[in-house]
Parts: C-alpha cells; structure tokens; sequence
C-alpha cells in the first residue's frame, strides 16, 4: 500500500457515547479512554472529556500503561448520560524500520530478554483471554504457518499476517460483540476491527512476539480520491509490534496497512479489556439500555 | 517457648480404643454429638439450602461450607511449634517482599524469574494495583497450608494472601472444643490473644489515629459467612457488604441510618477481583465502585491491599521460593511443595517425598487413620508478626487434593506450651460506637427479623391451639378454624383448608419460611444478637427441618413456641436498646398487631354464621376461646371478665386493652415510641391517624382495614428509612461498556 503522507497531519476528533435507560438510574461510575496519549509519532495539542449531566467527580490519572485515564462519578438520578471525548491531535508519518531481523531472532532475544526490557515488554506477550484460544490454537497455527516461514524478516511477516487476516476474514459488524471469544471469530471467519486486532495478537504473541493491542481513530473522510476506510466514524482498533532497535510499528489488520496512517492512537494495552473508551456502573432499576455511539474525525 | 513435657502426650490412658491416649469410642460418640450439637448451634454444622424469599421479595441464603469437628485434637509440641511459628514468619515476609516487587520494582521479571507472558496473563496479577499510593503493607493476614510427611518433614502446599480464611473458624472450633470436651489434662495455648493483634494489625494499616474498620463480607450468600460475622463480632468492627459502602469524593463511606461515616481501614474478606467492579478482570458488578480510587488516594486502607492474591495464582506459585530467594537472599525453611510443576488433582502423597502422615479420625463410632493438611495463620503488626497459636486442620481422604477445599472433618489444632508471652495491647478503646452507628442493611434485616418472628409465634400458637382442642376434628367448627389458620397464615384466602390436618400442613409451611427468614436475617446481624441467640437458632433449625419432614403435631408447634419465647426474651433482655433494636421492634409490633386484627376479620365473619341456640353459642364460644388462646390472652380476658365470652369483650381485650401486650393498642403504643425513638414523626403521626379509625365501632371492615393501613405503613418504613437497597426491584450494576466497531 502507497499510503505515505509525508507531512504532519492534524485532527480534530469528538467522541460521544450517549447512553439512555428506559427508567432513571440513581448512580453511575465510569471509566473512560478517550484522551489520546502522546506518541513519538503524535502530539496531543489539546484534549478534553466532558459529560452532560455535569459530572459529580472528576479525576484524570496514568494507567500502568501511561495511558490517559478519566474516572468520573454522577451520583443524582439520570435517564439519560453522555461522556464527550474531544481532542486535537497532531498525527506525523510512520517510518518502516531499516533492517531485516528474522522474527526467530526477535522472539529468541524477547525469550532471553532481561532488565528494563522484560519489564517494559512482558505486558506484551501475555496471552490474555481475549487474545486466546481454547480450541482453535491447531486451526489458527496452520493458517498462518505459511507467513512464518524460518528466517523471514519480521517486517514482512507482519505485512503477511495482517494481509491475511484481510482476506481471510469477513468484516461483519453483526457477528461480534465486544465479548465474542477468539474461537468464535475464527470459527465464523467474520468480525470487527476489535476482532482482528485481538486476532494478530494472538498469532504474534503465540510465536513469542511482543505485540499490543491499539485503541484509536481512523481519518472520517479519506482525501479526495482514495476510498473510505473501514472504521470510521466509530472507534477504531489495531495493533503494534515490537521491533529491536525501532521500537513499535502500527498495522491495521482491518484495513490491511502497514505502517498503519491516519490513526490517531488514544490507548494501549494488552487487550480491549485495559483501553475500553468507556465502561462503567449504574445503580438503578433493573432497565432497559439504549447506548448511542458516534465518532467523528475531521482533518484540520 | 513454654515446656510443658513431650512426654504428657504419650501419658497412657487406660481404655480398649486402638491407640493408647485416645479416649473410649463410646466417649468420642459422646464428645461427637455435643460438637455436632453445638457447632450447629453456631449455624455452622448445617447447610440451610432452602432459606426463603423475605417479604419483600429478597431471596435470602445461607449455604455455609458444612464442616465437623473430630472429637480429639491434633497436638503440637512447643518445640516443634516454635519451629513452625518462625518458618511461618518467614513465609509471610517472603510474600510480602514478593508482592513489593510484582507491583513496584519487578526485579522478578527482570532478573528472568518469573515468566512475564505468565504474570501478565495472570488474573490474580491486578495492573490497578501498580499505579497509584503505595499500601502501608501488602498483607496483614496471612495463612499458609502446611502437612507433614511420616518422617516428621513439614511442608506447605499453598500460601493465602488474598482473603485468608480459617481464622474464624479456627477460634470457632476452639471455643465449641472446649465447652464440649474441656482440656482434661493438657492444655493448649490460648488462640484469642490473636484478636487483639489483629485489631492492632488493622488499626496500623491507617496513618488516621483510632481509625474506623469495618469487615467486608460477601453477605449472607458467601461460603464463609460465618466465619465472618463471626469474626466480625469478636473484634468488635461493624460487619458490611459492598451495598453498605460507597464511594464519594475519593473517600469510602459507611452508609448508616444516621447518615454516611467515613470508613478508614476495610478488612476485607472479599477476594481482588470481587472489590471494584470498574477495575479490569472484575467479578461482574459485584463490588464497591470506585473502592481502588479511594485506595490509590490512600484514603482507605485494604486489609489486605488489593492485588494480594498474587500470590495465589497456581501458575505462579512455583517460583515463590527462588523469588524468595532472590529478593531476601535465602530460601524459606518451610519449602513450598511441589517444587515443580503443580499438577491439579494430585493426592497428598504426591506432592510430598514422603507419604503424607495418618491421623486417627472419628467416622461413625470408628477411627479411621486419614490425613490431614494444618491451616496456620499469621498477623502483621507495626511490630512484627505473630503466628497464632494454633490453628485448625482439614481432614483429606487419600485421594484428595489438599489445595482444594473439601466440604470436611476439622481438627482443633493444639499447641502446647506456656502462654506466659506478651500480649499485644489492642488498640485504644472502639472509636466507634457500635450500637448508634448502624448499617442501613443492618436495621432492614432487624426489621424483617422481628416480622417473621412475631408471625411465627402467631402461627404457632394458633395452630397448636387448634391441635389440642380435641373436640375439633369432623366438628362442625373444624372448617372455620381452618379460616382464621388461612387469614393468619395468608396471604392466600381463596384456599381455605377445611380440616384440621390441613390446617396444620399450611400452618407449618408458614413456620418453615418464617424460621427460616429469621436464620437468613439473623445471620446478617449476629453482632447484635446476644450470644445465646446462636445457640436458639440452631435448635429453631432443628425444628424447622423436623416440620419440613411432615411432624405438625401439638409438640413440634410447642416446642417450636419455646424457641421462638427465647428469642423473644434475648430481644427484650438482651440486645442493647439502640436504632438497630427500635428496627428490630418496629417490625415485631408491627406484625404482631396485623396478626391479631386479620384473625379478629377472620372470627367475627365466622360468628355471625351461628344460628341462635345453646350449640351455636357453644360453638361461638369455642371459637372466641381459640382466638384469645392463640393470642395468647385468654388470662387477660378472664382477670377482666368473668362471665361467657361475649364478642364485644373480646374484641376489648384484644384491641383496646392497653395491660394487655398481645393487644393492639399496647402494640401501637410501642410503635409510636419506636417511631419515636427513630425520629419517624410522620410514622407517629399515622399511627395515631390508624387508631382513630377503630372507634368507627359498625364498620365491619375495620379489622381489615386496620391491617392493610398497618402494612402499608411497615412499607412507607422501608421504603423512606431502609434505603439500601432502595427498592426491591433495584439492582446494582446494569454495567456498560462503549464498543470499538471499527
């Protein structure tokens, strides 16, 4: 993929989650991801959560993660509750790393590595749940056992794997939810971007590569010419791996690039667990939920 | 480390039993039934499965873990204890510094002991517990799973580092041995002074002078419910669920009927993942949101800080003692077994190198050599940490695998040895005081205790009443005390039974969900109760599984009558007048008084059937008897009146006779001072607005009438005063999650 924008592009993101019970609730927490962190390749110029009704307690703090967590509390009866993630943010272009290190050899020095690095790494290659698989570890090995072939550059093997799970794979926004196993995915060959991401981790982590799980957005109107990507208009999900000497490359196994562009990143961690935008607690009568999302990203 | 001689434990006991210290069988049958009896009597020896709805609708449980206690303990000499209370100290330290590192530096991982695509996959790894105010301490409480081999070699199985359980039950067990069997010639080291270590512990886990410490229990649904309440009880701290606390302004609150009271230290018998349902990998919506907020804040301490149950992942734990290792510089004396790969299911023979030593165990009126694994537990205090001196053990059958938790036989563990050691001087006196401070949760389970209490007892009465009037059977009155059986009974009125035996089947249905009410709601508030209440209730259960099994004869409803008269003394001799007992009485008075106005609805209809004539005042006469006598005023009835029952006194004696307490106007009486006490104006004022109504001497409805304004004001108490939960219908956590479709 030609996909190189070569200067800095910057974005205006809103992200509103708007959630309506069917009778009030008299209490809520919750938990958002939805102010972008900054990056090598990305600054935050500025970023905001707001709610309405007003929130009753706000706190900005780091995850373990450094991600850029709001935790906020409305504690008087509510039918109704929107969080509003707003943000600038200044994207710069990937670079792909120079050299060819096989993925054997990267897996081998994660395997030996010690000191800061298994530290900062071992988060990364934890085969979490949501990136594992309880009966479907045979079907997935033999699937992409042709894109690890022995000494094959770690850079092409991620363009491979995220290839494949390009064309393999149905996107399909009514097969999954955000609680749909691995084995479900794989068993239907559909899903969405949370899905994929979930899938090139398991296969990279499963063969000992560092790989993390990315929550973001992707540009809402493609530059003139070039076809609209998938995930869009709604928060979107990727994945980066670890490259020695580089550092983190991001693909995007939804819309099969690599590095991945015209993302914005909010959050990352080991799963969709660690970086879901929002979840929370209600206290309330037992009642109906209408939840509304939209997203909305603008090239400045 | 007192000596008292080894020798004691081999002093020879003349006896035929097979070992030559062991008492008679027929001894051991005897010292069995009275720790059965007894710890039964402490809710524990029982299952209760099939506890009822409450009135409100709340299903209520109680399913204990069922254990009993073997009639002979297991003895420890001094010496080998003063081994094991060093090792167990060592382990302690060892998890402690462990946990320092997993949340803090991770040497662990960098240093390659511990696999991180292992840690990080962990659940029992808590990535909340890495950012955020360092805890005091990781582990307050700690315990560790210990079993020694035939060569004498000490093992342990498993460390418990999250929400240790066992302390409890340990004292428990210690305190039925003792009464059951005594201490004969030797004498174990007392276990209690460990209570005061552990107030002291908690209290140090807060920078707040005489910090506020509540006890954390999963409620009346959790496994070791008793143990909690228990414990909670014996260290003097207000017993709570997660409903009870909340969160505001990063700061954990108790709600209260006075308002909410800032919490400073939770001991918490809830596990990591069931503390915040906002943190990642939670259990559901169980939980207190925003718990791990106010901890990260350092505002309220954990006991044991959250993320302690590292220790217990199965798939971690083999490299506990090589971390030990390398984060103190020497391994622990007491080795973790098995040292390589923990295979699930395994017997307890192998895991060790050697079998497994054989205890004997009493199993139906013979001994049996089992094996058996030892809990001991150890306290952190700002000074150190003491190891409590003794413990309980878990009898294993061969195969079992001992870190897994069996439904079992427990021993009293017995130390010997002086107990001239000093003593841990608790904290100043409670800061709190218990008796005004109560728990929203706390007053409602009085209130529906004292309801189902009151309507036990009228049942019971009325029923046996009915069962001892001879006469009753294929009479022509046999019907219509049927009638005033259905309207006490109710709420079902379409469905009268016509005959005395189905009278009695309902009346006992009746009973069983009303006892069992009382056990569910009194197990919520033992802290209350005197400890004799422990004792009634086991026998209520008695009764209650005896009324289950079909025996509704005039001696189970007497019996159960007795019982139900001892509770009523302890309430009003007992339990200290405050909040908690005006809830308590609230709900008693309540019912009693809708109780006597449904059954003078049910007679009065009944009177005006009866043709004029001898039989017919016969009968109106039997029934008017049967009334008073069910209520209990039949003496009262007759120190006022001395001629026939007349209807009109009747209704006197049971309505406006204030000497009278059966009668509803003492029982309003007690209302409006209760409502009173509770600064329920509105409550007052209704109450007299009911009374008033009575006067209206030809409304045929006034009973009736009477009674629903009755109920509807218990209600409108419910509803405004019992807030948590607020309604029946409200439910915690409808929990939701925004979605990335992309």
């Amino acid at each position: 993929m030609a996909d190189w924008s070569p200067q800095p592009l910057t974005y205006l993101v809103v992200h509103r989650t708007t959630y309506s019970y069917s009778a009030a609730v008299s209490d809520a927490y919750s938990i958002t991801n939805l102010m972008p962190r900054p990056t090598p390749l990305q600054n935050v110029v500025r970023a905001e959560v707001t709610t309405d009704p007003s929130a009753d307690e706000y706190e900005e703090r780091l995850d373990s993660f450094g991600n850029r967590v709001v935790q906020i509390g409305l504690h008087r009866a509510h039918d109704r509750f929107e969080v509003v993630g707003r943000s600038e943010v200044e994207v710069l272009p990937g670079t792909l790393p120079a050299g060819d290190t096989s993925w054997e050899a990267v897996a081998s020095a994660l395997a030996a590595a010690r000191g800061a690095d298994a530290v900062e790494l071992g988060a990364f290659l934890a085969l979490t749940p949501p990136v594992s698989s309880e009966w479907s570890w045979a079907q997935l090995d033999g699937m992409f056992a042709p894109d690890f072939q022995p000494g094959r550059p770690l850079i092409d093997v991620a363009r491979a794997v995220c290839s494949r799970i390009y064309h393999s794979f149905q996107f399909d926004p009514m097969a999954t939810d955000v609680f749909t196993p691995l084995d479900d995915v794989v068993i239907a060959a559909r899903g969405v971007c949370q899905d994929f991401a979930h899938l090139a981790i398991a296969v990279f982590r499963r063969r000992g590569l560092a790989a993390r799980y990315v929550s973001g957005y992707i540009e809402t109107d493609p530059p003139p010419g070039e076809p609209k990507s998938v995930g869009a208009d709604a928060s979107h999900a990727w994945c980066a791996l670890w490259v020695p000497d580089f550092g983190w490359i991001d693909l995007d196994p939804t819309n099969d690039q690599l590095p991945a562009n015209r993302h914005v990143t909010v959050a990352w961690g080991r799963d969709y667990r660690d970086v879901a935008p929002v979840r929370g607690v209600v206290i309330g009568p037992s009642a109906a939920q209408i939840l509304e999302v939209s997203v909305d990203v603008q090239r400045l | 480390m007192g000596a008292t001689p080894v020798s004691e434990l081999s002093t020879p006991v003349p006896d035929h039993s097979p070992s030559a210290d062991t008492p008679s069988i027929g001894e051991l049958d005897s010292r069995q039934r009275v720790l059965d009896r007894l710890l039964s009597a402490e809710g524990a020896g029982h299952v209760v499965h099939d506890l009822p709805v409450r009135a409100d609708g709340r299903v209520v449980a109680i399913e204990s873990r069922p254990w009993r206690l073997d009639p002979q303990p297991y003895v420890i000499t001094a010496d080998d204890f003063a081994w094991i209370e060093q090792a167990v100290a060592e382990r302690m330290r060892a998890a402690e510094a462990i946990l320092g590192d997993l949340y803090g530096e991770r040497r662990l991982v960098a240093d390659g002991i511990i696999d991180p695509a292992h840690l990080w996959a962990s659940s029992h790894y808590r990535l909340a517990a890495t950012a955020g105010r360092r805890p005091t301490r990781w582990l307050t409480s700690f315990a560790v799973d210990v079993v020694r081999d035939v060569n004498g070699q000490w093992s342990a199985i498993a460390d418990l580092t999250d929400a240790p359980t066992g302390l409890g039950y340990a004292l428990l067990d210690r305190a039925v041995f003792a009464q059951a069997v005594g201490f004969e010639s030797l004498r174990p080291r007392a276990i209690e002074p460990i209570l005061p270590t552990l107030r002291r512990a908690l209290a140090d886990c807060s920078p707040v002078e005489g910090p506020r410490v509540v006890v954390l229990s999963g409620g009346i649904d959790h496994e070791s419910y008793i143990e909690h309440s228990y414990l909670a009880t014996k260290l003097g701290f207000n017993l709570v669920e997660a409903a009870d606390l909340v969160v505001r302004r990063r700061s954990v609150w108790m709600r209260t009927l006075s308002g909410l009271e800032s919490v400073d230290v939770i001991h918490r018998r809830l596990e990591d993942h069931q503390l915040d349902p906002m943190e990642i990998n939670a259990a559901g919506s169980v939980g207190i949101p925003g718990v791990l907020q106010a901890a990260a804040a350092g505002s309220v301490s954990l006991a044991n800080a959250h993320g302690s149950g590292a220790i217990e992942a199965g798939e971690l734990g083999v490299v506990w003692d090589d971390a030990t290792e390398l984060l103190t510089g020497r391994r622990p004396v007491l080795a973790l077994r098995p040292p390589g790969a923990a295979l699930a299911g395994i017997g307890v023979d192998g895991l060790l190198d050697a079998p497994a030593e054989r205890v004997p165990v009493f199993v139906a009126g013979a001994l049996f050599d089992q094996p058996i694994v030892l809990r001991f537990h150890a306290v952190a205090t700002a000074e150190g940490i003491t190891v409590m001196a003794g413990g309980n053990g878990r009898v294993l059958n061969i195969a079992d695998d001992p870190r897994i938790p069996t439904p079992c036989v427990a021993k009293d563990v017995w130390v010997l040895g002086s107990d001239d050691v000093p003593r841990v001087v608790a904290p100043a006196a409670p800061q709190v005081d218990l008796i005004a401070s109560v728990p929203t949760r706390a007053a409602e389970s009085l209130f529906w205790l004292g309801r189902a209490a009151e309507r036990a007892e009228v049942v019971a009465r009325v029923t046996r009443v009915m069962l001892a009037e001879r006469d009753l059977e294929a009479g022509p009155l046999e019907a219509l005390v049927g009638r005033l059986v259905a309207f006490v009974t109710g709420p079902d009125r379409n469905e009268m039974p016509n005959n005395v035996p189905a009278a009695a089947a309902r009346a006992s249905e009746r009973c069983v969900l009303d006892v069992g009410s009382m056990l569910a709601e009194s197990a919520s508030v033992r802290e209350f109760l005197s400890g004799t209440a422990g004792r009634v209730f086991g026998a209520m259960a008695d009764v209650r599984g005896r009324l289950q099994s079909g025996y509704r004869d005039v001696d189970t409803f007497d019996e159960l009558l007795l019982q139900l008269s001892a509770f009523s003394g302890l309430w009003s001799e007992s339990v200290v007048r405050g909040p908690a007992w005006h809830f308590g009485d609230l709900g008693r008075r309540v019912e009693r008084a809708i109780a006597v106005l449904e059954s003078l609805d049910a007679v009065q209809s009944v009177l005006g059937s009866f043709d004029a004539g001898p039989p017919a005042d016969q009968n109106a006469a039997t029934m008017m008897e049967i009334l008073l006598a069910g209520h209990d005023s039949l003496v009262a009835y007759r120190r006022r009146h001395r001629n026939e029952l007349e209807w009109s006194q009747v209704v006197s004696t049971l309505v406006f006779d204030e000497h009278n307490p059966r009668a509803v106007a003492a029982s309003m009486d007690r209302l409006r001072r209760d409502a009173a006490a509770i600064d329920w104006q509105q409550g007052v004022d209704e109450l007299t607005a009911i009374e008033r109504r009575w006067t209206e001497a030809d409304d045929p409805d006034r009973f009736s009438d009477s009674a629903d304004a009755l109920r509807a004001l218990a209600l409108q108490l419910t509803r405004e005063r019992l807030v948590t939960p607020p309604d029946p219908a409200m439910v915690r956590g409808v929990s939701f999650r925004s979605v990335p479709d992309g």
